[in-house]
């Protein structure tokens, strides 16, 4: 068992933010804790990296209290920041440096993630750069480099190159400069909270394979996070809290099998309400012969299916599947709050 | 309390580096060397004459005469001008390292805070370690810029000397009462003046940080600067008025905490206490400093996580025995 939490427990006064919460990870993977605002998932990973003092319970890391001295934690706060008049680099190997990583191996991994992170031109002058890109790029097509030549031409014309300041960056630039912080330590418990929030597209997909190869590296992850589909594109097991308290947890997979496929996605050439009705499921949302309907399992779709084709009705989609993480999620907070 | 401080280190360089490197800083230290350096050379003009002996012309007029102590004070006793003299000099040099040190590390803990990258910190370095590394980072940029500052004044004083008549300058000074004499300039002296500058500078530096910790945005680094700053203006009024009562209250003002960062040296200096008294207020002093230390050991993991309106001492004074609900 390489991480335990143990009936983690938080008061502020008498408001009690985590009630109790326990979640294992066995083996690298995605966990994921999710929940409503001000649910208590924030609190529980600063009570975990022991950034506040815990009313209760224990977390282990390999056997031993997980601290930064048992096990290499990289951590992306909700919270982020960067000191905005200093240079992003002397910032990242500040960071490096108090991480226990040596300077020369620290310009190694800024370079690495620069570079799959695309966030190279903020953090080496353009001569740098070719210098980069020229070591990186042997393959690359001669149209390329020359290219790129002429580009750092024309950049040496320009004034004299200044290390970037964070505050001279975009919102999503900066984040991956946290980001970067979070995996300059090559860690190997990596803890994001809310890691692609306020990212555009391209980023958010910059993102994902990070975080993807990290997966695949054999790491163990922590994700926190609002983005359903997100979280069930990476995660393995999930805590899903609500008012300081888990009130769902477990293995996605054995969650979603367990409330069975219920989900029917079906679109027809012809109006199938009638059929519908009659086969006894309920439609969530319609548009123009393009139903969602919620069956009470296998049979009920089957039953409905037979009937469509008895009658005649062309079927176009018939997908039926498991309930969503979303779908899951809003059930389980709804059901908390009744 | 050796892992709260780990990476201390980490962060005295960085701060110490980003404080070498930023250009308002370099500005006003290069300001105040060349403000130094001249002064000399430019009083010499206004005030030195050739044949080496004073005539002072301007607004100021000083007499020229040349006076032993006691004759100048008429008795063995040094006299109230001379004491507020010497102590408001000293007292002045000590106001400002420590004003400009409590501004500069409440506004660091403060920005850190609101640019949100405590947390971030916090995964890698203790709160405490981020506090007393930024109080050592300004510390050393104090000190270094404070003996620059001597450096450039005793090399301007040295070469100013081949070329014109400074002799002005001692005697400005025994109009004041002041010579070398009187302050036992020796080197114990001068090494007694910088522990008792280290003492205070950390004594102040840690109310800051603690008092800046405190704080959630930027408009409460003034509030939390004024804590640290009526300690200091508590002090060196103090120490000023106390010298209207002669030798009578040295030991005490001595002894006294946060006065005896001002007051001490000085009587020391005047020989109005001897080491031994000098050594005791250091112990108070050493004292003092590790109360705030363990104050700040205590609850600074709490008070760098808060987020609300800011948090005053007797909050902390609460926090620290256990009654605050923050």
């Amino acid at each position: 068992m390489s991480l335990i939490v143990s009936d983690l427990y938080k008061k502020y006064g008498e408001k009690t933010v985590v009630d109790h919460l326990s979640f294992e990870m066995r083996e690298p993977g995605v966990y994921a804790l999710l929940g409503t605002n001000g649910a208590g998932k924030t609190t529980s990973i600063r009570m975990m990296l022991g950034m506040l003092a815990k009313d209760g319970g224990q977390v282990f890391w390999k056997g031993a209290p997980l601290s930064t001295e048992t096990c290499n934690v990289g951590y992306l706060a909700e919270e982020r920041g960067l000191y905005p008049k200093y240079t992003l680099m002397d910032q990242l190997l500040y960071f490096a440096g108090l991480r226990g990583v040596s300077k020369a191996e620290a310009k190694e991994r800024i370079r690495y993630w620069a570079q799959r992170l695309e966030a190279e031109e903020y953090l080496y002058a353009p001569a740098d750069l070719s210098v980069i890109q020229n070591d990186n790029a042997e393959t690359q097509t001669e149209d390329n480099g020359e290219g790129k030549q002429k580009k750092v031409k024309n950049w040496s014309k320009k004034k004299a190159w200044k290390p970037k300041q964070a505050d001279q960056l975009s919102k999503g630039n900066q984040q991956k400069i946290q980001f970067m912080i979070a995996l300059i330590s090559n860690p190997e418990l990596l803890i994001l909270d809310e890691p692609l929030s306020g990212l555009d597209p391209v980023n958010t997909d910059l993102f994902k394979g990070i975080i993807r190869e990290e997966i695949g590296k054999g790491k163990y992850l922590i994700m926190s996070s609002h983005q359903m589909a997100t979280v069930e594109e990476f995660c393995t097991d999930i805590t899903i809290m609500d008012r300081s308290k888990a009130v769902l947890q477990g293995n996605l997979n054995e969650i979603k099998k367990s409330y069975g496929r219920v989900n029917l996605h079906l679109k027809t050439e012809r109006d199938a309400a009638r059929h519908i009705a009659a086969a006894g499921a309920t439609i969530l949302t319609m548009k123009e012969n393009e139903y969602q309907i919620k069956v009470s399992g296998e049979e009920q779709a089957n039953a409905l299916l037979a009937s469509l084709i008895t009658a005649g009705v062309p079927v176009i989609t018939f997908d039926l599947r498991e309930p969503s993480l979303h779908e899951i999620f809003v059930e389980k907070v709804g059901e908390s709050h009744e | 309390m050796n892992s709260k401080l780990s990476g201390t280190g980490q962060v005295y360089r960085f701060t110490l580096r980003q404080m070498i490197q930023n250009k308002s800083n370099q500005v006003t230290f290069l300001i105040l060397m060349a403000l130094m350096a001249l002064s000399i050379p430019v009083m010499g003009f206004f005030f030195g004459d050739g044949d080496g002996s004073a005539q002072m012309t301007g607004p100021i007029a000083f007499s020229t005469g040349v006076y032993t102590v006691e004759d100048y004070l008429g008795g063995e006793q040094v006299g109230f001008e001379t004491r507020f003299n010497v102590q408001y000099a000293y007292s002045i040099i000590l106001m400002m390292v420590s004003i400009f040190s409590v501004t500069y590390i409440v506004r660091a803990i403060v920005e850190e805070k609101v640019s949100k990258l405590v947390e971030t910190l916090m995964v890698s370095v203790k709160p405490l370690a981020l506090m007393m590394g930024k109080v050592l980072a300004v510390m050393t940029f104090m000190f270094v810029m404070l003996a620059g500052l001597c450096l450039a004044t005793g090399i301007s004083y040295g070469i100013t000397g081949q070329f014109m008549d400074i002799s002005f300058i001692g005697n400005i000074l025994e109009n004041f009462g002041i010579t070398a004499d009187l302050l036992k300039m020796e080197p114990l002296t001068i090494i007694v003046i910088m522990v008792c500058l280290v003492l205070a500078y950390l004594f102040f530096s840690i109310l800051a940080g603690l008092t800046g910790a405190g704080c959630s945005n930027m408009d409460e680094v003034e509030g939390a600067n004024m804590t640290a700053m009526f300690a200091i203006l508590g002090g060196f009024l103090a120490s000023c008025f106390a010298q209207a009562m002669g030798e009578s209250m040295a030991i005490f003002l001595s002894l006294c905490p946060v006065v005896s960062a001002f007051a001490a040296p000085v009587y020391y200096a005047l020989g109005n206490i001897g080491i031994g008294t000098m050594a005791i207020s250091w112990v108070i002093q050493i004292v003092m400093i590790y109360l705030l230390f363990r104050l700040s050991a205590a609850v600074y993991d709490q008070l760098i996580m808060y987020r609300g309106s800011r948090v005053k001492i007797r909050n902390i004074l609460s926090m620290a025995r256990g009654k605050g609900g923050r």
